[in-house]
């Protein structure tokens, strides 16, 4: 079940691939859906709001 | 070059080569294989047509592979002469020595009782499940290569139903296999996920849906299983990297952790 914690510690791994490989398109993706998933769970927008996980997706 | 004369020697002309390129890895063998006891396992410099002959008359292989084989042991076994190609053989005939992570195949599944719509419904899981587990969505999210083809998914699983020989033979970590029942008005699947390596089962759980509703279209309780056996594989994947590499993890690896904790 998805809940903020796991949401956290999955957001963490997706950064970790990125600091091996910047432009991982999986990461980047994985990364913008995790955001967008803790803002629904939590009522809280995006460290940088959406328009940041907007640019994720756009990076990959 | 010396990959491409065992190619011509072992394939006779047939597609796809039971040689296969694993991009990054090496070459494996795709054909089902047996495990030696440890007193018949040749080592690299032993293996001769003997063995591979015997091999192959123990599981059946097709028409024409026998003398293949034969030519491809000859000519394996002096490739090996001329040196240079043990760590090669023992990848050849150690279906263990180079299995990849997520590597998985799917033996088909079987049927309780003699029924034929039902028998068509098991084959259509399978075919279902075989074309969508190398998928961009399934498995093909992390290594599109590591599902074998499906006439080597067939061949093996004509020599046997046991899940841990049939992923060895294949050189797989996972096997996704099922059994389907009619039970009156409901059609049921047991679907299941071993680990090839040990024989462990990881997953197994049941499918239900009216008669009726179902057989006409085996694709919906195919994509019933594909998420719930695809995730378990990942679970288990994601397990055994943090066992075996906590500290040293690489780009699969992580991305493996990631999906893990979202499922």
């Amino acid at each position: 079940m998805l809940n903020p914690e796991r949401l956290e510690g999955a957001r963490l791994f997706y950064e970790r691939v990125l600091e091996l490989n910047p432009r991982s398109a999986d990461a980047l993706g994985s990364l913008a859906d995790t955001l967008l998933a803790q803002s629904y769970i939590t009522g809280v927008p995006p460290p940088g709001g959406y328009r940041a996980a907007e640019r994720l997706i756009e990076r990959g | 070059m010396q990959i491409s004369a065992l190619r011509r020697a072992l394939d006779g002309g047939a597609e796809p080569s039971c040689i296969q390129t694993v991009p990054g890895r090496g070459y494996r063998f795709a054909l089902p294989v047996s495990v030696a006891t440890d007193e018949a396992a040749p080592d690299a410099a032993s293996v001769d047509a003997d063995f591979v002959s015997s091999d192959v008359a123990e599981h059946g292989a097709g028409p024409g592979s026998r003398r293949a084989l034969l030519w491809g042991g000859g000519a394996f076994a002096a490739v090996a002469a001329v040196g240079g190609v043990a760590r090669f053989a023992s990848a050849l005939w150690n279906p263990h020595a180079s299995l990849a992570r997520l590597s998985a195949a799917v033996l088909p599944f079987a049927v309780q009782g003699n029924d034929p719509p039902l028998a068509r419904f098991a084959d259509g899981i399978t075919e279902t499940l075989t074309l969508d587990l190398p998928s961009p969505w399934c498995l093909g999210y992390f290594s599109p290569s590591l599902v074998p083809p499906r006439n080597i998914m067939r061949a093996a699983a004509a020599t046997t139903s046991n899940p841990r020989v049939f992923g060895t033979a294949l050189n797989v970590r996972y096997v996704l296999s099922g059994v389907v029942r009619g039970n009156g008005s409901v059609v049921q699947a047991n679907a299941e996920v071993t680990v090839a390596e040990t024989g462990a089962l990881i997953w197994s759980k049941q499918y239900n849906d009216a008669r009726d509703a179902t057989l006409d279209d085996p694709t919906i309780m195919a994509r019933w299983i594909r998420p719930d056996a695809v995730f378990a594989m990942l679970a288990d994947e994601a397990a055994r990297s943090l066992r075996e590499r906590p500290r040293d993890m690489d780009e699969m690896d992580l991305m493996l952790q990631g999906k893990a904790w979202t499922q």
